[in-house]
């Protein structure tokens, strides 16, 4: 481990809104230093509990959907994230609440986990996100940089 | 927890493409319908691609599937060479093998482990059956390393590979490279033996059905990339053939076109038919263990698809350690293809199932016309037929019980949520008429 913190994007930019975390790892390119790790995903478990691993501290970037205005920037704690698990969330993958629990209960995140989620609403095939969600990229880049710095 | 951090949940679903879902009517204890619909073929990329130049095809459809990127990039620059009227052969056609093996490791221990052993064993999740089997958990997740860094040698990145080209590879790695593999592939080896015996002792619904198992068939090896496409049921055929043979019907209740062999009906594709079609093509190792645990040769069984996977793991495991031995760099990372206007099919074997690919390209390379046929979208006629098989042993079991025995159906085939759909509602209707 040689990283001072991971910061994990996930995301498809196949699929409008929903590359935003995605697009602030790709923005966060040029703002950091050495000791910040980033790292891509398409939320596929097995590599996020890899990522888990890279530093002790970690932060994930997600759209999130909460009802809130679209664009808005949410800041969770782990424990603070909804208890998604249960039979039939996913036939395939397992959610990302449950890998970050797996995640936990197997030791790789000692010091837990902040998610930075930006309200999203299109999650469409294409490309391009919509114009709030673009704002709420700035302002969720600015929120990541305040939990690897501060 | 209040209730606006709960419907987060429903971005999460958004967030892994696509959504499915199943409906049972029951009426007066009689099955009257079942429906198993998928939401979300890929009928955008066959659009989107429509345009663009032959040779962004593997790349863009490498983005249908998280999973099984792979199986998208071989379909279809496979489809790409037949048009071209070229085959890649040597040392470049084991590497796209050894890729395959990769992601055969990654797909089917993922499912294994996390997705369809809490069936098994009780646990309403991976992570519930961690705080019990943390061994067991961390077994699986060593072992699909494994195929990860296969992926990531030859596929140049962990996620969507991106150095595979119609012709060959960008670039191709060195022997070097390639044998700092072997020794976690050698632990895996033995760990997928012990991870076939710990499975194959799980209790298994006693359910089988007549199947027609479809796969390709190749003369001299296990099913990755190559082969005529075949049946137990008498079919055989070339790939170029798929459309005259099986016929994509569009159902009303899901936008997912359903594959039917054509005047025949549901077919099944993935593990257990490529198992029962290729048996004597496995290595001496896999054939054995097989049978140690009591599959036949053929298993009709599709809760022991799980077994199957596992046995195919072995398989691709000591294929990638024969290929690495065997490699030696080629000249050139690639064939350059003589463009010309043509028809173009491929198929590969995805872990899940046979993935069908056509395009039509003009003279300049350009695609016309797309046509993609995913694994699950093929298995739907026969994920229903299982319901219903299912159903009628299990109509006593309350709602709780037997939505979870639907579900374990269902993740029988490792529905591909990413190419085909996302899960799950379950409606189960239960009418009373006296």
């Amino acid at each position: 481990m040689t990283a001072a913190a991971v910061v994990i994007g996930v995301g498809n930019r196949w699929r409008r809104d929903d590359a935003a975390g995605l697009e602030v790892i790709d923005a966060l390119r040029e703002r950091v230093d050495d000791d910040v790790a980033l790292v891509e995903s398409d939320g596929e478990p097995t590599r996020l509990l890899d990522a888990f691993e890279l530093a002790p501290t970690v932060i994930m970037v997600d759209a999130v959907v909460t009802g809130s205005a679209t664009g808005t920037v949410h800041r969770f704690a782990d424990n603070e994230l909804p208890n998604q698990m249960g039979i039939g969330q996913s036939s395939h993958l397992v959610q990302l609440v449950e890998t970050i629990e797996l995640g936990k209960l197997l030791g790789k995140l000692p010091n837990g986990l902040v998610l930075i989620g930006i309200e999203a609403t299109d999650f469409d095939n294409g490309e391009g996100m919509t114009d709030p969600v673009v704002a709420g990229v700035d302002a969720a880049i600015e929120a990541v940089l305040a939990e690897v710095v501060g | 927890m209040t209730s606006e951090v709960r419907q987060i949940d429903v971005d999460y679903i958004a967030r892994v493409e696509g959504e499915g879902e199943m409906h049972v009517k029951v009426v007066d204890g009689v099955i009257e319908d079942v429906q198993f619909g998928i939401f979300e073929p890929p009928r955008f990329y066959e659009a989107f691609m429509e345009g663009r130049p032959f040779s962004e095809a593997p790349d863009i459809t490498a983005r249908i599937c998280g999973i099984c990127p792979v199986a998208y990039q071989m379909s279809s620059v496979h489809a790409m060479e037949y048009a071209f009227g070229m085959s890649v052969t040597g040392q470049l056609r084991s590497l796209r093998r050894l890729l395959y093996c990769g992601e055969w490791i990654e797909s089917h221990i993922l499912h294994m482990f996390l997705l369809h052993a809490p069936d098994f064993l009780g646990y309403e999740s991976a992570v519930h059956m961690a705080a019990d089997h943390k061994d067991v958990v961390e077994l699986g997740l060593r072992l699909k390393k494994a195929g990860n860094a296969i992926v990531t040698v030859v596929g140049g990145r962990e996620i969507h590979p991106i150095n595979v080209k119609v012709g060959g590879f960008y670039r191709v790695p060195t022997k070097k490279e390639l044998e700092t593999l072997v020794p976690e592939l050698e632990w895996a080896r033995d760990a997928a033996m012990d991870t076939i015996r710990l499975v194959s002792g799980f209790t298994f619904p006693n359910v089988e059905q007549d199947f027609e198992f479809v796969s390709l068939s190749h003369p001299l090896e296990y099913p990755f990339n190559e082969g005529r496409i075949v049946s137990n049921k008498g079919l055989d055929i070339a790939v170029s053939e798929w459309n005259d043979f099986f016929l994509e019907e569009h159902v009303e209740r899901s936008n997912a076109l359903h594959s039917r062999i054509r005047e025949r009906g549901a077919y099944h594709v993935g593990p257990l038919a490529r198992y029962a079609l290729n048996f004597d093509k496995l290595t001496p190792a896999a054939r054995d263990i097989a049978l140690e645990v009591g599959l036949g040769p053929v298993e009709l069984n599709p809760f022991k698809s799980i077994i199957v996977r596992g046995v195919e793991t072995l398989y691709a495991i000591e294929e990638a350690l024969r290929i690495i031995d065997q490699y030696e760099e080629p000249a050139s990372p690639a064939v350059e293809p003589n463009i010309h206007a043509g028809v173009g099919h491929g198929a590969s074997e995805a872990p899940r199932g046979m993935l069908y690919h056509r395009y039509e390209v003009d003279g300049n390379g350009r695609i016309l016309k797309a046509q993609i046929v995913p694994p699950t979208a093929q298995n739907q006629l026969t994920i229903e037929d299982d319901l219903r098989v299912v159903l009628e042993d299990s109509l006593e079991l309350p709602d709780d019980e037997l939505t979870w025995l639907l579900e374990q159906s269902i993740r029988n085939y490792d529905p591909c949520i990413s190419c085909a759909t996302h899960f799950l509602t379950l409606n189960i209707e239960r009418i009373s008429t006296k």
